[in-house]
């Protein structure tokens, strides 16, 4: 397939292309919710995924269904976790390591658990309104800037 | 391919069906294993790179966690120096990207090459990234450093070091991650490609296994329709002859089958002369392994008849599949009796079954050489049948053979049991007189042979008389060739023939100088007609009454070039049997009517003369006969009434019936018929009856007797002559040389006749002046009586 790349992400996934098999397996509880007929729906939110950084395409939403596609441009795997909190995004409280959240102490609305190089994964959750925060809590990636924050309106 | 070489292939069943299929099956199982099996090895080189790299990446998260450390315990005074873990840092992440060499293990001297990342586009940015993260450890490292744990920003500095340090981690864990799991995805896939070398391997073994056994099936079931279908027989016998196995054909050639002989010894069926020969040729076939013997033999079949057989034995003990000896039997028995028959062939004559040329020339030879050590005499009889073309000719070669044979059986009872009848060729046959031959018994002998042909012979219904001429040659002891001996008895026998037929004659030297003068006649005569060296004389037929002559004989001489004038004795029987007399006779006929013709009308004394013409027994049987003679007269303008034919009693009796139509279609045009020499021949008065004959011509060699005191000649002529007066027959004496025989003639009643008395036979222009001076001298009577 030699169709031009039209975007970042289209650019990585036709370099990492040959891969696919190996990740599908890896990827399949993902990618399952769209194969089981439930087609994700809401309200598209797309957030890209960096080495170290996460940013949201917006950073206000209106409550109800989200769709978050989290596409991830580094060069390596990263998490997606989403949680509700009234902590601002860079607050989370860190665990005994000193290296990740610690994620006892928050309450997750879901996540994905990797996201491999050149991907997106798509995460289907119904929001009340409030404060979100994502972040990758990879040892030493929300410390490394992976996080961001977003307030989700009546 | 011989055929025991057959028998042992078809003892071997399938090989040859086997190659062209299996060929192909582990050709394509080893283009697909090699396939498998090459990108195996390329999965296992790969893996074996990503292990390196691993080994690496490991390596590198080691380093940063000791690099941390150092830094940490260099700040609180603790002697460390993390710039060695920097080094190595630095270094090994640029071998990850780039390729190059690394220390494999802490503290050993093993080094690793590792292929530059480039190859592999996933890898290069993880490992750049892992290059920049290590860049940004050792800056964090270096920031840290330069503060005391009391220092203000400490905290800080340590913080983003623990935390690039994690990332650096992270990255690692994250190469290792992806290089695990390709490197399990790439061992399921070597274990897939095992499993389906392993099915591929199963397949082809069963598809072989298929193959091989439906070919050796096939081939079984092939040598199972073609041993018992095939003319050959096929046995299988240990070495003491027991059979063990034996094909079904058997049944045909001794009336007995497979299951009757199982366990039967081989040599039982054999007939019992022959059963040594074939128990010792097995012992020598025993005692030669992978030789092949053939012995031809006969066998006894179960209704008590023999056959006989040719076997070619193999021993093929040593054959686990055969172990014993194999024979490969053919019926031969037709092959056999054709031989003999052949053999048969090759002594005799196919015709008659009298022996042949070549027999009877051996018997000859072997004879002679008997005689040359005792002194024995032996007598060659050549006999050859006269006037057998005219049979041939006038009743078809059939009628011919017929006759052959006949006279073939009628020879065979002469002789006695040790006399060799013998067909030579064509017409004749050959007596060979063994043992003490002498001219009596020889002359005994050629008197029985031709006593056998007084009775005619009946061939078609039709009886045929025929005579034979005998030539005899008798050998001197020591001094006789066979060719010499043939060739005398040959020379003989033309003698007898010229001296006139069915009779014999001895050898005799002089006789040779004749036999080539007759082989000169008979070249000569084939051209002399073409050069017109034939010339016709006439004898004046003689009215006793007149003395006129009432008609002419026309006489052929030969006008030979060296040998002068020659008169028919000389050439006439060769002509006839070299049929020149045909044409020969035919031409005599032609002139001689032209020249009556001539006469007639240029003649006043000639104007009712008549011509008298010989017909020959061949020219008799020629179909188209009645026909010349018209044609001739109607050229000549000859009157039929004018023309008389002369034939001799032989000729009439070739073929009655024939000869009698024809003669009756010469009458209806007017011709004349006269019966020559009469009185020679073996015919009845009440026989000629049956011919529409107007005249009898009395032979010389009554009227030569006529005048003798002591003779029955003038008592016989008399009957002739008044027996012709009570048919209604004219008569003409001929050779009439004396007065006194002209006296006799006349008081017998014979009214004309012809002589030297009037006239020897006359050149043309000689005839026109004895014509002429006739008239002038008014009657011959009134010169001669």
């Amino acid at each position: 397939m030699q169709t031009v790349p039209s975007s970042e992400y289209d650019m990585a996934e036709q370099q990492h292309r040959h891969l696919r098999p190996l990740l599908v397996a890896a990827l399949a509880p993902v990618l399952l919710i769209g194969c089981t007929g439930q087609t994700p729906k809401g309200t598209p939110v797309d957030v890209t995924l960096k080495d170290f950084s996460i940013s949201p395409s917006t950073q206000t939403i209106g409550t109800g269904e989200v769709l978050l596609r989290a596409s991830n441009l580094a060069p390596i795997t990263h998490e997606f976790i989403v949680v509700r909190t009234d902590l601002p995004a860079d607050r989370l409280p860190i665990g005994p390591d000193g290296l990740s959240v610690n994620e006892d102490w928050l309450s997750s609305m879901g996540e994905i658990e990797e996201t491999p190089p050149g991907w997106t994964g798509m995460l289907s959750l119904t929001l009340p309104p409030g404060h979100y925060v994502f972040f990758c809590n990879l040892e030493g990636h929300y410390l490394g800037g992976m996080h961001a924050a977003l307030q989700v309106t009546a | 391919m011989t055929r025991s070489e057959r028998t042992t292939a078809l003892l071997s069943p399938g090989a040859l069906h086997l190659d062209r299929r299996i060929g192909p099956i582990v050709a394509i199982y080893l283009v697909i294993v090699t396939v498998i099996v090459g990108y195996d090895a390329r999965l296992i080189s790969e893996q074996r790179g990503s292990a390196l790299v691993i080994n690496v990446a490991g390596r590198q998260r080691g380093l940063a966690e000791r690099y941390e450390k150092d830094v940490i315990l260099a700040t609180n005074g603790v002697q460390a120096d993390p710039s060695d873990d920097e080094d190595q840092l630095l270094t090994n992440a640029d071998a990850l990207l780039h390729g190059g060499e690394v220390i494999a293990v802490q503290g050993t001297e093993n080094e690793i090459w590792i292929r530059p990342a480039g190859a592999d586009p996933l890898m290069v940015d993880k490992v750049a990234e892992a290059q920049r993260l290590i860049s940004e450890l050792i800056v964090a490292g270096n920031q840290l450093a330069k503060l005391r744990p009391d220092d203000p920003g400490y905290a800080t500095a340590l913080q983003d070091l623990r935390v690039t340090g994690a990332q650096v981690t992270s990255v690692s864990n994250d190469l290792v991650g992806v290089l695990t799991e390709r490197a399990e995805s790439s061992f399921r896939r070597l274990v897939s490609m095992a499993i389906a070398v392993g099915i591929l391997g199963a397949i082809a073994a069963v598809a072989m296994g298929l193959l091989i056994r439906r070919a050796a099936a096939r081939s079984v079931s092939q040598f199972r329709t073609l041993v018992h279908h095939a003319s050959d027989l096929i046995t299988v016998v240990d070495a003491t002859g027991t059979i063990v196995y034996q094909s079904p054909s058997i049944q045909r050639l001794v009336g007995l089958g497979p299951d009757d002989l199982a366990g039967s010894n081989y040599l039982d069926l054999l007939v019992e002369e022959d059963a040594p020969h074939v128990r010792s040729l097995f012992a020598d076939v025993v005692a030669a392994p992978q030789t092949t013997f053939t012995a031809e033999y006969r066998v006894r079949h179960a209704d008590g008849s023999s056959r006989h057989v040719e076997s070619i034995v193999s021993n093929m003990i040593d054959d686990p599949t055969v172990n014993g000896l194999v024979l490969n039997t053919r019926d031969v028995t037709d092959r056999k009796s054709l031989q003999e028959e052949l053999a048969h062939q090759a002594f005799h004559d196919s015709l008659t079954d009298l022996s042949n040329r070549a027999v009877f020339r051996d018997r000859i030879e072997h004879a002679l050489a008997r005689g040359e050590r005792n002194e024995g005499r032996l007598a060659v009889l050549l006999l050859d049948l006269d006037g057998f073309k005219t049979v041939n000719d006038s009743l078809g070669h059939d009628a011919g053979d017929q006759l052959l044979i006949a006279v073939a059986k009628r020879l065979q009872f002469q002789g006695r049991s040790s006399d060799t009848v013998a067909r030579i060729g064509g017409d004749e046959f050959g007596i060979l007189l063994e043992d003490d031959a002498d001219e009596s018994r020889a002359r005994a002998l050629a008197d029985r042979a031709l006593a056998a042909f007084a009775v005619p012979f009946e061939v078609r219904g039709r009886e045929v008389f025929i005579r034979a001429s005998i030539g005899i040659a008798l050998s001197v002891p020591g001094h006789s060739e066979t060719d010499e001996l043939i060739r005398n008895a040959d020379t003989a026998m033309y003698a007898a023939k010229a001296a006139g037929k069915g009779r014999y004659e001895f050898f005799r030297p002089f006789m040779h100088t004749r036999a080539l003068e007759r082989f000169e006649v008979q070249a000569d005569l084939e051209r002399a007609l073409s050069r017109g060296e034939f010339v016709v004389h006439y004898q004046p037929i003689i009215d006793f009454e007149t003395g006129e002559a009432r008609g002419v004989e026309a006489l052929v001489r030969w006008n030979h070039p060296t040998r002068g004038l020659l008169g028919p004795l000389e050439f006439i029987s060769v002509a006839e049997e070299t049929g020149a007399i045909v044409p020969l006779g035919a031409w005599v006929l032609g002139e001689a009517c032209r020249q009556a013709a001539a006469w007639r009308a240029e003649h006043a004394a000639a104007a009712n003369l008549w011509v008298s013409v010989n017909l020959s027994t061949r020219q008799l049987l020629e179909a188209d006969l009645v026909t010349q003679v018209r044609d001739v007269l109607a050229a000549s303008g000859l009157p039929p009434s004018a023309l008389t034919l002369e034939l001799t009693e032989g000729s009439l009796m070739q073929d009655v019936e024939e000869t009698v139509r024809k003669l009756r279609a010469l009458k209806d045009l007017g011709v004349r018929l006269a019966i020559d020499d009469f009185g020679t021949g073996s015919s009845s008065l009440g026989y000629l009856q049956r011919f529409p004959i107007d005249t009898l011509k009395i032979d010389k060699s009554f009227v030569d007797g006529i005048a003798a005191d002591d003779s029955e000649d003038p008592a016989l002529v008399r009957a002739i002559v008044q027996m012709a007066a009570t048919l209604n027959l004219d008569t003409i004496a001929e050779g009439i040389e004396g007065s006194e025989q002209l006296n006799e003639l006349l008081s017998a009643g014979c009214r004309s006749g012809q002589g030297y008395l009037f006239a020897r036979p006359l050149q043309a222009d000689a005839l026109e002046a004895f014509l002429d001076t006739a008239d002038e001298a008014g009657s011959v009577d009134a010169r001669t009586v």
